[in-house]
This record gives C-alpha cells, sequence and structure tokens, in this order.
C-alpha cells in the first residue's frame, strides 16, 4: 500500500510532536487526574490508600493552616499588585520622558534581579535582614532604631517574603508595561495632544486605557505568582511559621505532602487552586475580548 | 486654565525627577547583588564589624577556599551544571522538533493538541508534584538526576518562542530545497536549524538559566546534599551547617548567580528582548 504525500505529512507531523505529547501527558495531564483520584483517598504515602469521599475537603474547611494559607494568599496577592503593577506604572511614567540611551541603562539595570534564582535570592535577603550585622539592621541602628529580625516576627514576616518576591519580580513587569507603553502609536498620542490632553489627563484618559492589555497580562501573571513564586522563599525562610503566618496556597501542598505525609489532604488543595487558576485564566480571556483593542494585530 | 497645575506639570516633565526616582530604582535592584559580592569577600572581623565598606578593607578569598575543602562546592556546581545542561537540550530539542511539526504540517486535532501544549505553562508545578513525586520515586529516580530531568523535558515556552519564529520561516526555501530532493528530515537539519540559529540559541538561554535557577522540583527530588543543585544546597547548608558564617553563605550565592550573571551582561538585549517579547504576545 503506497500512503499519499498529505498521509506522510501527518505520521511526520505526529511523529515530531510525540515527545512533546508524551512529555505533557506523563508528567502534566496524568498527575492532574491521579491527583484528582487521590484527593478522595486518605494515604501516609506507605500504606494502602482508603476512599473517604469528599472528607479531605470537609475538613480543609475547618483546617487551621488552610484558613491561614487561605487569607495569605489573598495578602500577598493584595500586596504583590501594589508593588508590581501600581509601582511599575507609575514609574514606567518616568521612563517615557527619558532618551533613549539611558532608558536602555535603566532597563538593563531594573531587569537584572529577574535572572536571579529565588532561592538565592532568598538566601541574599535573609543577610539583608538579618538583625546581627544586616545591611537593613545596620540602616536601622545608624538612625536610632533597635534592629529585629523580620522573619522571625508574624506580623513582619510576610511582608518580608513580599519584599523578595518583588524584587524579583519587578523588573519583569517593569518591562511588560514599557513594552505596552512604547507600543502605543505616537500618532494617537500626537491626536491626543492636539485635542488638548497633557500630563495627568493624558496618563489616565488615553495612555492607561490603551495599555489594559498589557496590564491585564500582568494581573494575571502577578496573581498566579503570589501563589506559586512565593513558595520558594516560604520555603527557604520560614517554613510557613511563625504560627502560620506566612504560609500560603501551595506551600500547604508541599507541607501537608512532604512534611505531615496527608497525601490526600494534600491532593484535595491542589485540586482547589488547578479549579482556582483555570477559573482566573478563563476570566482572563473573557476580559481580554471584551476590551478596548487599538490594534487588530 | 492650564496654569493652576503647572507647577507639577512642570516638575513631572523634568528629566531630573525622573531620574532621581529610576535611579532609586536601579539601587534598590543592583544593592542586594552588590551587598552579596562585598560580603563574599570579607572576613568574619569585617562582616560583623562596625564599618559599613561595600569595597573590602582587606579583601579575601578564604570563604571560597574554604568552600572548596570543607563543603565540597564543586561537585555541588557541577550537578547543578549536569541538571541545567541536561533540561536546556532536551526542552530545546523537543521544543524544536513539535514547532517545526505545528508550523509546517497538517494533521488531524493540530489545533487542540498545541492548545494542550501551551496551556501546561499555567499548571503551577505544586499542583502537580504529588503524583510525578510518586511516579519518580516508583522508578527508583530520587536523589538522580534523570529524576529531575525527566519530568520536564519539555518546556512549552521553548516550543511556544521557536513555533513563532518557524511560522514566519520563508517557505520558498522549503520547497525549493524539496524540489531538489531533500527529505523532510535533511529539510530540518540541513536548512531550517541553521536559519534559525538566533532564535534557538535565545531560546537555549533562557531555559539554561531556568533550570539553573530551578528550586522547587528539584528540592523535592535531590535529598541527599551530594547530589543537591546549587540554590536547593544553599537551603540545606544555611540550616544545617553555615549558621550564621555570612562569608560563606554569600560566596557561594555568588557562585550560583555568577554564569547567569556572566550570560546576562554579554546578551542582555537578546535575554530581555525574548522574555518581554513572548510576555506581551501570550
Amino acid at each position: 500500500m503506497k500512503l499519499s504525500l498529505k498521509a506522510k505529512d501527518s505520521i511526520f507531523g505526529y511523529t515530531l510532536i510525540l515527545p512533546t505529547l508524551i512529555a505533557f501527558g506523563v508528567f502534566v495531564y496524568r498527575p492532574l487526574i491521579d491527583t484528582f483520584i487521590i484527593s478522595f483517598h486518605e494515604w501516609n504515602m506507605i500504606g494502602s490508600k482508603t476512599h473517604v469521599g469528599l472528607n479531605n475537603y470537609i475538613e480543609l474547611l475547618s483546617s487551621k493552616s488552610f484558613q491561614s494559607a487561605l487569607i495569605n494568599t489573598g495578602y500577598y496577592a493584595i500586596l504583590l499588585i501594589l508593588f508590581i503593577i501600581v509601582l511599575p506604572t507609575f514609574v514606567v511614567a518616568g521612563i517615557y520622558y527619558i532618551s533613549e540611551k539611558t532608558k536602555n541603562f535603566y532597563r538593563v539595570a531594573i531587569f537584572t534581579p529577574a535572572i536571579i534564582s529565588l532561592g538565592i535570592a532568598s538566601i541574599v535577603w535573609s543577610w539583608f535582614y538579618n538583625p546581627i550585622g544586616g545591611l537593613l539592621g545596620r540602616i536601622l541602628e545608624s538612625l536610632g532604631y533597635t534592629p529585629v529580625n523580620w522573619l522571625s516576627s508574624s506580623k513582619t514576616a510576610l511582608f518580608a517574603i513580599v519584599i523578595v518576591v518583588t524584587w524579583k519580580a519587578f523588573g519583569y513587569s517593569f518591562l511588560l508595561i514599557m513594552a505596552g507603553l512604547t507600543g502605543i502609536p505616537v500618532s494617537v498620542l500626537d491626536a491626543a495632544r492636539v485635542d488638548g490632553a497633557t500630563g495627568f489627563k493624558l496618563w489616565f484618559h488615553i495612555i492607561l486605557p490603551l495599555i489594559s492589555p498589557t496590564l491585564l497580562f500582568v494581573f494575571v501573571f502577578t496573581l498566579s505568582m503570589s501563589a506559586e513564586y512565593v513558595f520558594t522563599p516560604i520555603h527557604v525562610l520560614t517554613g510557613g511559621g511563625p504560627q502560620n503566618a506566612t504560609t500560603n496556597l501551595m506551600f500547604e501542598i508541599w507541607r501537608q505532602a512532604f512534611q505531615w505525609f496527608r497525601v490526600g489532604t494534600s491532593s484535595a488543595i491542589a485540586i482547589i487552586v488547578f479549579v482556582i487558576f483555570t477559573a482566573l485564566m478563563l476570566l482572563k480571556n473573557i476580559i481580554s475580548k471584551r476590551i478596548i483593542s487599538y490594534d487588530e494585530r | 486654565m492650564m496654569k493652576d497645575k503647572s507647577y507639577l506639570k512642570k516638575l513631572l516633565n523634568k528629566n531630573i525627577f525622573w531620574h532621581l526616582i529610576l535611579l532609586i530604582f536601579v539601587i534598590i535592584s543592583l544593592m542586594p547583588i552588590i551587598w552579596m559580592i562585598s560580603t563574599a569577600f570579607k572576613t568574619p572581623q569585617e562582616i560583623f564589624g562596625t564599618e559599613l565598606n561595600i569595597i573590602p578593607s582587606n579583601p579575601t578569598l578564604n570563604n571560597f577556599i574554604k568552600l572548596e575543602k570543607g563543603f565540597n562546592i564543586v561537585q555541588i556546581i557541577l550537578n547543578t551544571f549536569i541538571v541545567a545542561t541536561l533540561l536546556t537540550l532536551s526542552r530545546t530539542f523537543t521544543g524544536l522538533l513539535a514547532a517545526y511539526g505545528f508550523a509546517r504540517f497538517n494533521f488531524p486535532f493540530k489545533k487542540l493538541l498545541f492548545f494542550l501544549c501551551i496551556v501546561t505553562l499555567f499548571v503551577p508545578i505544586q499542583v502537580v508534584m504529588i503524583s510525578n513525586y510518586l511516579l519518580i520515586s516508583k522508578l527508583g529516580l530520587i536523589n538522580n538526576f534523570l529524576g529531575v530531568v525527566l519530568p520536564q523535558f519539555a518546556h512549552a515556552f521553548a516550543l511556544f518562542l521557536l513555533y513563532q519564529h518557524l511560522m514566519v520561516f520563508p517557505e520558498e526555501i522549503i520547497e525549493a530545497a524539496s524540489i531538489d530532493g531533500a527529505g523532510r528530515i535533511a529539510i530540518l537539519f540541513k536548512i531550517v536549524i541553521p536559519c534559525i540559529r538566533p532564535a534557538l540559541i535565545a531560546v537555549s538561554i533562557i531555559m539554561f538559566i531556568n533550570s539553573w535557577n530551578q528550586y522547587v522540583w528539584p528540592s523535592i527530588i535531590l535529598r541527599k546534599p551530594e547530589y543537591m543543585t546549587l540554590p536547593i544546597w544553599l537551603r540545606h547548608f544555611m540550616h544545617a551547617e553555615a549558621g550564621l558564617s555570612w562569608g560563606l553563605l554569600m560566596a557561594a550565592s555568588l557562585i550560583g548567580v555568577f554564569p547567569v550573571l556572566f550570560l546576562y551582561i554579554f546578551a542582555h538585549r537578546k535575554i530581555i528582548d525574548t522574555f518581554v517579547g513572548s510576555g506581551v504576545k501570550g
């Protein structure tokens, strides 16, 4: 039997994508189903599994550490939105007035932390926070304050972790928002200026609406990061403590499974996180379809 | 009527105001790195001394020597290089094959399969790590580099970036080659790969940085210190052995950021463009 050229092309196409399909099938889609099934069982990773129905999910509702994790994830999200979206939008406003050459220097310098491992960044920042000899303590001391360990007080630990993540992620969102800004056609800005829009008016009525697709992307990126990225500094610096003050949903998945060996509970949290993430992505797509667009690329 | 706000407007339009603000951000971005480098070359006396010097008053390599003699740092660097290189090669290669397949050939369910590949970018590792850990431990690959590499030998970001480049690859070149009798595989290796070399390099750099920096998955698989990669070994080192030896910790951190910093210094334009370009489109 001789295959047609079209059939040969199909087979060759499938062969090319096969390794990738296997990777994602076995290590992304299989685990999703597997985790979903485990979430209805009680299991300590060693003994045998007991089917417990929805029990794991019901128990989570009254679990203190899960409640802290949920609330903290919200705190992380709010603080990171403030630091990684609102703040860089303001700074980008400045770069708008600056010449092309110096602009590049600022871009390269501010993006530098983005390429550094979050694990290493956490260690470097813990040296910065360290009350004995750390830079922050020295600065506070010279101003007449007594240095405290930010990471061991439940009032400041979460904020200290937000600072680490902000440091790492700021440059990325800064450049994204800047790229959004540079993407606005000069003709649009000139037309607005001719119509009398300047300064703040130009910013709030013309520029911000125009870069709203970029802001939306950064917004979703920040929300998912407030869950995902934050894991590493928590794992390195606080272990979720003190008194659950820094734990979040992702860290709870890890802690339940790898510290307390409650694999069923851990899987239930994983499924909840997955549902939240999927909802977030769908919401982003719905909003971005409705959002005004000046450019039909 | 615009005059009322003229003072504020003038201030905002003044470059000096923005230079100052941007410089503050530059300092915040670079200060921890500079402080880390400075501490790495200091003696314990100077680290905890009263003076605050950015450039160490008597710089020493002692921290690095101690790391090499007492803590086998060379092995840790080697581990990180092996894992990062394996991941970079496998992800770039599988990404190239798949991107070529999706961009150049037609087959049933193509759109759906492409979508299923790309959305894996949005599945957090923590969601799938329990099940993957169970599978890897069943295969006996705990404390094994293969256990780190195997579950992530393909990466949607590599696929996506190369796909974008292959979509705009001129059809005529491929047609001319196939008229000359070149087979599909020969076209890929002899014509496509040389033409998209810049994109392949960009993807490799990004994948190397990503793999070198990786934390979550290696921390689950590599439990014995002698198998650890640098970012997770640092945490182990801080909690188990170094205690408050910040000189040692910062020296090890410097070793950990050196390769990516080196890449960044020479390829910052490429790295920034690849990160930002993909972000806006995604």
